[in-house]
């Protein structure tokens, strides 16, 4: 080989090792970018018994992964001092809940000036047509026992006393929200026993 | 260099610029995303009333919409001058926030901040802000009688783009309406500089 055309091809292997590293860091840093703003939350996730919540959406302390993922989903968090939303998408055993299934909701509900609760199916809609639906219940609504403990009923066939209904698709989603609650606060951690339980109690079919 | 290390060293070049790609591209989403709810607020930046995005009854693009409660919102742009936002209080309870691309929701209040009913928001740049000060300042020394206002909550913005948004609670499906109709009333102006003398 002539001198001159081995430099011209080391020439040629630095221009396609360029590419090739331009191609790499784009492809791989918009791809690993993508990935992670689909889906969840990753970061600043507090776990209590099956709810979780993102105590920091709200507040400037919000990371810019989950900045990224409000954006796209033009969600507009509630803000710190407004309120909190804990999720759930499992029971106390770790099932997923499933609108076959009876779920019995028992237990404290932080204090809050008011509180909702509402059933979202896979997608993220609300089970029936707003304000009306059975689907929701609240603070205003909710009927006490002796105690003052609150149970709340999740199934498909009638029950007595504070009763919701699942969506119609497989899976659903419950979300607790507190108003005006002092739970709020970046030093706070939840624990299970502050929250309600959600036990299954068994399932249709 | 011998073609392999050639080859190690363009792979390794590459996975240092994938790692700047993946942060720039996640810091930059909520400045461009065509999807923020800034976008879609954008054009109730010349609105009086705050325009409504979500409520009982009604459709909406918010996800996960909470159903007992009112959303309405305005979007503003402090480079016309300091923006005001007020609401009456009326509702069993409601609350405004405010939000910015970068920064995100970076102020919150409820209607236990309001004074006489009326929950009353300036929203400024840090350079308006001092502005105000300076003004107040000449204010006392010349005596100036002071105007008879209550104050106003003041926030200084971390970008010069945002939006307001007020949530308002019907507790009840019969106080839907009401609620949908506190939410829109809330109002969005320019406050000019003087007018906040007091």
């Amino acid at each position: 080989m002539r001198p001159e055309t081995s430099a011209r091809i080391g020439a040629a292997y630095d221009v396609a090792l360029l590419v090739y590293a331009v191609a790499l860091g784009a492809g791989l840093g918009l791809a690993s970018a993508l990935w992670m703003v689909e889906g969840d939350l990753p970061f600043g996730r507090q776990e209590a018994g099956p709810w979780h919540v993102w105590p920091q959406i709200g507040s400037r302390a919000a990371d810019p992964y989950s900045r990224a993922i409000l954006a796209r989903t033009a969600n507009i968090p509630l803000g710190a001092g407004e309120g909190l939303a804990f999720h759930a998408t499992r029971d106390d055993a770790g099932r997923l809940l499933e609108s076959d299934c009876v779920y019995i909701l028992d237990g404290p509900i932080p204090p809050a000036r008011y509180w909702t609760l509402t059933i979202y199916d896979e997608q993220g809609n609300l089970a029936g047509d707003g304000l009306e639906s059975r689907s929701i219940t609240s603070s205003a609504r909710v009927v006490r026992s002796e105690n003052g403990a609150a149970q709340i009923v999740i199934s498909r066939a009638p029950a007595p006393g504070n009763w919701i209904v699942p969506p119609t698709s497989q899976r659903f989603e419950i979300v607790l929200r507190l108003y005006d609650t002092q739970a709020a606060g970046a030093l706070t951690r939840f624990t299970a026993s502050a929250l309600p339980s959600i036990l299954r109690e068994g399932c249709f079919s | 260099m011998n073609p392999f290390s050639r080859f190690a060293f363009a792979t390794l070049c590459g996975l240092v610029l994938a790692i700047i790609t993946h942060l720039a591209t996640i810091l930059m989403i909520p400045l461009f995303s065509e999807r923020h709810a800034a976008a879609r607020l954008a054009e109730s930046a010349r609105l009086e009333n705050a325009k409504l995005i979500a409520g009982p009854g009604h459709e909406t693009w918010l996800p996960r919409h909470d159903p007992a409660i009112a959303v309405a919102a305005c979007a503003y742009d402090l480079a016309e001058g300091p923006f005001r936002f007020t609401a009456g209080t009326n509702a069993p309870f409601q609350s405004v926030s405010l939000h910015s691309r970068g920064a995100g929701a970076f102020f919150a209040v409820t209607d236990r901040a309001a004074i006489n009913s009326e929950l009353d928001i300036v929203v400024m740049t840090p350079e308006q802000r001092n502005q105000v000060i300076a003004l107040r300042a000449l204010q006392t020394e010349t005596d100036a009688e002071p105007k008879e206002q209550d104050p106003a909550i003041e926030v200084i913005a971390p970008e010069s783009r945002g939006f307001a948004v007020i949530r308002v609670l019907a507790p009840r499906p019969s106080l839907a309406g009401r609620a949908l109709a506190a939410a829109r009333q809330a109002s969005c102006t320019i406050a000019p500089i003087e007018d906040l003398e007091s």
